[in-house]
């Protein structure tokens, strides 16, 4: 694989919550306009996984490449300047701003980075209209005068998500999108990333539904208890025993 | 004349509620001494015209960039000192500097400080000038919280106000922008002590003690933190009432104090604050206006 | 004079620890800065007074003091705070402002402008000690034990009984304490009481130890609570017995010896702010991890 196509690329990733290892030693790359699932049973270090490369969490050691760049251990806020854009598990929208506010909050960094550049006004006709385009790819502009509060779980995903795109990022990070959604957000949910992949974004997606992620990813990580264990395409992935062992091993705890 | 000076407190409250809704209403961040950072301007300009001989109208922003350097301390303090224990500090900020300017000898100590009157080109300024100067700086100070809620500020605020690890998110260093709002706000609190202490003639200790902070917050939550009209409304009502309860004058306090518990208890965002009663009033009788406006065209 | 700075220290910071401790406790469950505690801190100390005056006899004016304070704290709790406690917590800080100012010009109106005796402490002892330099006043035993006892006594309540329990695991998490099917209701209740009724002996033992009540006795406390609370890592019960010391200790120590030209009450403030640089989550406050 040709360096350059690598958009992203991680060396020996770690972190260590005193003696556990939560995340130890992962390799991984994101091809430029491919979705890279990272896929685990509970507990496996994907969201630690996923808060080191966003920048929430500084590794303990490791490597963190962004088109070559080094990149680990920069503050979240610098981690976003770089280019790469994030949801959470648990949605984080402005609640008491309306769903409008919300996504002109995201031009900021490209219209008025800087503390007096802020000072400039930001609901200009352009930037609107602007908004408005973003909220209509994820079909929310219906909603623009209300408050982001007031919406449904998958309405409020779908605006973390137009925000999350708003800032034109080069790679997208979407940490289980699909928890918490009924059968059909769900579903609506999987068309809407489809249709963000059909237009070339490269996305690093954490899910913990094998379903989900088989249908979406053009590649799979499977981690288990902090560690990578398998590497390939879904089918690659579904197929592996190590793999089946881990998804097995946590449904017999479960049960 | 007596509705001169009540009209002059009136600003003076306007001002200093405006200013506190910066940090409190839109960065969310607890102030709970907003006065110190008033006693800063009005010493700092008090002793630069009485002690240095400045001019009145250098001293004034000179009062405003003290305050703020100030205010800047507090801001990096609250970047490491969160919620309630930022609102705390803010009081003992308040408590060291009321204490200092009454045990330093340089502050005039428990006897306070002559303030001179300021001049301008050859105007000696009597309670009208003090009067149009305050309306000016309520005029350019409603005019910025104005544009607020519609600047990249406005929505930066918003974002760490709501939540700074989303706000982080979208690549904004959400402890500048709180540093920001506190030298903001300080520096107007500043400008305000500075006109306070010039139109008193002499200024002491206690004029900026904690109840004053209280009152301050009071006017901008009785009207409603965040809300631009808001805190204008609260600091008018709460400078008014004292003038207006005169006939009840010895239950001043427990009416106060009465109205403080049933305002919060039953319209806790504000008199215009959002989906406060009048707010939807308001809106309602907005639509219906618009409503006629579409009908008739 | 070392020795008398020493008990002096240890006495005030007792003071310190009964006052903030109401103040403590609605923290650790409401997660609301109450001002009123302050309010309740001179009600108390008032219908001590009141009963005093009408039976002659100590007890009955302090237990009814106690008593009839708790009572009033479960009135607000029920009417004013309950409703308040989805709101900002802004909100619930300034009605408790207005309530206490309320309170205070109630009792100034009632019980008049004037300082009032409280005079038990004629009949507690002194012990002079001229070998170490050192006068014990009757007052400072009473303050000691009944803060030794107390103290105590809500030790036993919050981790021996089941009402402690209840009360831990609403401070832990007031959601999920309600899933588990505890009455967090009634634990708030509880703990609104508890809250006013140490405010209350926190005032009426202030009143003995000065002989003296005046209805804006809980202007100074007010503030000093909540500097004491927030020190300790706020509504830790052990956290603020420890910053009460460390401030009543500070203020005797700094205040008797150094000469520091700041007043007392600035010294508690100064005190709290250098300790939150080093530590921002108070003495013994748990880092809140996101």
């Amino acid at each position: 694989m040709p360096a350059e196509q690598e958009l992203l690329k991680i060396i020996g990733l770690k972190k260590y919550f005193g003696g556990l290892k939560a995340v130890d030693n992962v390799d991984l790359s994101v091809k430029r306009g491919e979705t890279m699932g990272l896929i685990g049973p509970n507990g496996a270090g994907k969201t630690t996984f996923f808060n080191m490369v966003c920048g929430a969490y500084t590794p303990t050691a490791g490597k963190i490449l962004l088109n070559g760049e080094e990149i680990q251990g920069l503050p979240a806020h610098a981690v976003a300047r770089k280019g790469i854009a994030r949801t959470f598990q648990i949605t984080r929208v402005f609640k008491d701003m309306t769903v409008e506010d919300n996504l002109l909050a995201a031009f900021a960094l490209r219209r008025a980075p800087g503390l007096w550049a802020s000072l400039g006004r930001s609901h200009t006709k352009r930037n609107r209209e602007e908004a408005m385009t973003y909220l209509e790819r994820v079909d929310i502009a219906a909603f623009a005068k209300q408050k982001a509060g007031d919406l449904s779980l998958g309405y409020m995903r779908r605006l973390e998500i137009a925000r999350a795109l708003a800032l034109e990022p080069i790679l997208l990070m979407l940490d289980e999108p699909c928890a918490g959604l009924s059968k059909d957000a769900t579903v609506d949910f999987m068309e809407l990333v489809g249709k963000l992949k059909s237009l070339g974004t490269t996305i690093m997606l954490v899910e913990h539904n094998m379903g989900v992620a088989t249908a979406l990813c053009d590649r799979m990580t499977v981690l288990s208890y902090g560690v990578k264990i398998a590497e390939g395409t879904p089918q690659e992935v579904q197929s592996n025993p190590v793999v089946i062992d881990a998804y097995l091993g946590e449904a017999e705890e479960a049960g | 004349m007596y509705e001169q000076v009540v009209a002059i407190n009136v600003g003076l409250a306007m001002l200093l509620a405006m200013s506190l809704n910066i940090i409190t209403g839109f960065a969310g961040q607890p102030t709970l001494g907003h006065a110190a950072f008033y006693g800063i301007g009005a010493y700092t300009s008090a002793l630069l015209t009485a002690k240095a001989g400045w001019p009145f109208f250098l001293a004034l922003p000179a009062a405003g960039a003290m305050a703020a350097l100030v205010g800047v301390l507090l801001g990096l303090f609250s970047v490491r000192v969160r919620e309630d224990f930022l609102a705390v500090t803010t009081i003992g900020i308040n408590f060291v500097v009321v204490a200092i300017f009454q045990y330093v000898q340089l502050f005039g100590a428990s006897l306070g400080l002559a303030v001179p009157k300021p001049e301008f080109l050859g105007v000696r300024f009597g309670n009208t000038e003090i009067l149009g100067l305050l309306i000016l700086l309520n005029a350019l100070v409603y005019l910025f919280m104005r544009h607020l809620p519609n600047s990249w500020l406005g929505l930066a605020l918003g974002g760490v106000r709501n939540d700074e690890e989303a706000a982080a998110s979208l690549g904004y260093n959400a402890d500048h922008y709180k540093v920001f709002a506190f030298t903001i706000g300080t520096f107007i609190a500043g400008m305000t002590g500075s006109v306070y202490a010039h139109f008193m003639g002499f200024i002491s200790s206690t004029d900026f003690a904690f109840p004053v902070s209280i009152g301050v917050l009071s006017m901008a939550v009785l009207g409603g933190l965040g809300s631009v009209t808001g805190p204008l409304i609260g600091a008018l009502i709460l400078t008014l009432a004292p003038e207006v309860f005169r006939f009840v004058s010895d239950y001043r306090m427990l009416v106060y104090g009465g109205l403080l518990v049933l305002m919060m208890r039953f319209q806790p965002q504000g008199l215009v604050g959002d989906d406060s009663y009048l707010q939807r009033l308001w809106t309602k009788i907005r639509g219906r206006r618009e409503e006629g406006k579409a009908n008739a065209g | 004079m070392f020795f008398q700075q020493i008990v002096n220290g240890i006495v005030v910071g007792s003071v310190y620890a009964l006052t903030a401790m109401g103040a403590t406790l609605v923290y650790g469950i409401m997660r609301i800065l109450d001002i009123s505690n302050a309010g309740a801190y001179a009600l108390g100390a008032y219908i001590s007074f009141f009963f005093l005056l009408q039976t002659g006899n100590p007890l009955v004016a302090v237990v009814m003091g106690v008593a009839l304070t708790a009572v009033f704290g479960f009135i607000v709790q029920k009417f004013l705070y309950a409703p308040l406690m989805d709101k900002s917590p802004n909100v619930a800080l300034i009605a408790g402002i207005g309530l206490f100012i309320f309170l205070q010009d109630f009792l100034r109106l009632v019980g008049g402008p004037q300082a009032r005796e409280l005079n038990f402490g004629a009949m507690l002892p002194s012990v002079r000690l001229p070998g170490l330099g050192l006068t014990l006043y009757g007052t400072w035993f009473l303050i000691l034990g009944a803060t030794a006892v107390l103290l105590l006594v809500l030790w036993y309540l919050l981790n021996r009984s089941t009402v402690g329990l209840a009360w831990r695991a609403t401070a832990q998490d007031l959601e999920t304490a309600k899933a588990m099917g505890i009455n967090t209701n009634r634990v708030v209740a509880f703990n609104f009481i508890l809250g006013y009724g140490f405010a209350a002996v926190a005032g009426i033992l202030v009143g003995i130890l000065y002989n003296s009540i005046y209805p804006m006795m809980g202007d100074v406390p007010a503030y000093k609570m909540l500097a004491v609370i927030v020190l300790g890592g706020l509504g830790n019960p052990l956290g603020t017995v420890l910053a009460a010391l460390v401030i009543g200790m500070a203020e005797t120590l700094i205040g008797g010896y150094v000469g520091f030209f700041l007043p007392r009450d600035a010294i508690a403030f100064v005190v709290l702010i250098l300790i939150l640089l080093w530590r921002p989550q108070g003495l013994l406050g748990r880092r809140r991890v996101s």
